[in-house]
């Protein structure tokens, strides 16, 4: 392993730097969250037999109608209720969004390079902190003086509940394969045998759909259902506010699909260290953003398919099929483990 | 899998029949699906949309940047020739959207028109013992005041695209529903 060590200074500060606010980081937050909208958007469009998106940027396709409407957002009026619990009302969204980005500093996403901050046993931690964000979610329901915000926490609060169990017992289960807790290494061993999702194919059905949820994504959008609760928990919310909370979804689905394709689909696997750190920085995140893109594509085209499920069929389904089949990618990881 | 049914809303003899040991599915004359259709159907959804979003198919006509020719008949935007009209004002009584407002021209009530209430029914077309309004196809007008939708006698005695603020639209086409292919635009003429 050629872990550039914490105390390699400069070379360490410029990574971090870079790590933090250019590749796997903020910038490439705000490109892909805006091209994966604008794909959600033109994807439902081609399958509903319509165009999606067109007028702004034509030669494109449209691709340019995020970014009008973010500018749309930040020009709006922010309208704070009354009765709203003002610091919880302002406060929530922004930690929401704060704890679900936090866990790309834990990642490391290029061969040979150790994350910013690097902790041996860093899948727990990531699982930690990315599970606290729902907490925030059902603060801003209480906060927002609304039943609609009220119905929708609560109803992120059931679900968040049946399907976090069992992802976060699927992702664990795969340690027993890998026979380690550390997400780099999860990778090498990854490159060593098959793909996580060859090695354990349950764990990786269970994780997947498990995230489609945690994200509220279509069949599971039940929280934010917009034909039955307006916006959900972010009902009160207007202007930027409300642009930000609409792009926490999306936040925490790339954040996700990073995680997922990290430990299941090999990260930055087809290359390994070559020594070559910038070369190694570049091409390893874009493979494995390759990869995270097309999980989130495929996320965000089963919009287009899916129905909504209704709150009690979502939650039997999480407690009995999806907890099930956690079990059994348990029982299969010890399978695997025991015949390794 | 099961069928969940309240057994007070039941038929007496129905509920008699499964008492009996009859099949339920046969009983209520209901099919389940067989295990393993779920799966099936999932994959034939996902299967279809995939196909839709690798081979478009769009029945959205590109409007304005493709128009369509209107067919004879259309009901578009309408004049009053104010020298035909008998001032009997049952355009104004017929008007389901209220859009029609008479004015005083030479001791003749004349109608004026409200575009933003008119709904282009051709009531007040219909009616007209006179045949006082003439209509046109022209439908693509653009008002950025309200004000601008209240017309005066003088105005609403010129034809629509003398005086209505216009859209900038496309070439005209006929436009064909293909099946398999989407829309199909034909050039006029």
């Amino acid at each position: 392993m050629v872990y550039i060590g914490p105390l390699e200074i400069p070379g360490r500060l410029i990574y971090d730097f870079l790590h933090i606010f250019i590749l796997p980081g903020f910038g490439a937050i705000l490109v892909l969250v805006i091209l994966i909208i604008w794909a959600e958007r033109k994807i439902a469009g081609l399958v509903q037999l319509r165009y999606g998106p067109l007028h702004v940027s034509r030669r494109i396709g449209g691709a340019l109608q995020l970014i009008a409407d973010l500018i749309r957002y930040s020009l709006q009026e922010f309208i704070v209720p009354e009765n709203v619990d003002k610091i919880a009302y302002l406060m929530a969204p922004a930690l929401a969004l704060l704890f679900a980005v936090i866990p790309i500093a834990f990642m490391p996403t290029a061969p040979g390079i150790a994350p910013p901050i690097y902790v041996e046993p860093n899948l727990l931690l990531i699982l930690a902190v990315i599970s606290l964000a729902p907490i925030f979610v059902i603060v801003t329901g209480v906060a927002s003086d609304n039943k609609f915000a009220f119905i929708g926490s609560l109803r992120e609060a059931f679900l968040m509940i049946s399907y976090e169990i069992p992802f976060i017992i699927s992702i664990l289960s795969t340690a027993f394969i890998y026979g380690t807790l550390d997400l780099y290494k999860i990778v090498e061993a990854q490159s060593k045998a098959f793909l996580g999702v060859l090695l354990n194919p349950f764990a990786a059905l269970v994780a997947y759909i498990a995230i489609l949820r945690i994200t509220g994504r279509f069949p599971f959008e039940i929280s934010e259902a917009e034909s039955e609760l307006v916006m959900g928990p972010y009902t009160e919310y207007s202007g930027l506010m409300y642009g930000v909370a609409m792009g926490i979804g999306y936040i925490k689905l790339y954040v996700y699909s990073l995680l997922f394709s990290i430990v299941f689909l090999g990260g930055w696997l087809p290359i390994s260290s070559t020594g070559n750190i910038v070369f190694d920085y570049i091409l390893g995140n874009i493979i494995l953003l390759t990869k995270a893109s097309i999980l989130m594509l495929i996320a965000v085209f089963l919009r287009s398919v899916y129905p909504r499920y209704r709150i009690d069929q979502a939650v039997r389904l999480g407690w009995s099929l999806i907890l099930i089949l956690s079990g059994a990618a348990v029982a299969w990881s010890l399978i695997i483990h025991l015949i390794i | 899998m099961s069928l969940r049914i309240v057994e007070e809303e039941m038929d007496p003899e129905i509920k008699e029949l499964i008492e009996k040991g009859f099949d339920k599915t046969k009983v209520l004359k209901v099919s389940l699906p067989k295990p393993g259709a779920v799966v099936q159907r999932n994959v034939d959804a996902l299967l279809t949309g995939f196909k839709y979003v690798v081979k478009p198919m769009r029945l959205t006509i590109d409007y304005p940047y493709k128009a369509v020719e209107y067919p004879e008949g259309y009901r578009g935007m309408f004049r009053v020739d104010d020298n035909k009209c008998v001032g009997c004002s049952l355009c104004d009584v017929v008007c389901p959207a209220d859009a029609i407002r008479l004015v005083l021209k030479d001791k003749k009530k004349v109608p004026v028109i409200n575009w933003g209430r008119c709904i282009f029914c051709y009531f007040c077309v219909d009616i007209c013992p006179v045949e006082a309004f003439e209509t046109t196809k022209y439908h693509d007008a653009v008002f950025t005041r309200f004000e601008d939708m209240l017309t005066t006698l003088e105005e609403f005695t010129k034809r629509p695209e003398d005086y209505v603020p216009m859209r900038k639209i496309g070439k005209k086409y006929k436009v064909v529903i293909d099946e398999y292919r989407g829309l199909r635009y034909e050039p006029v003429g």
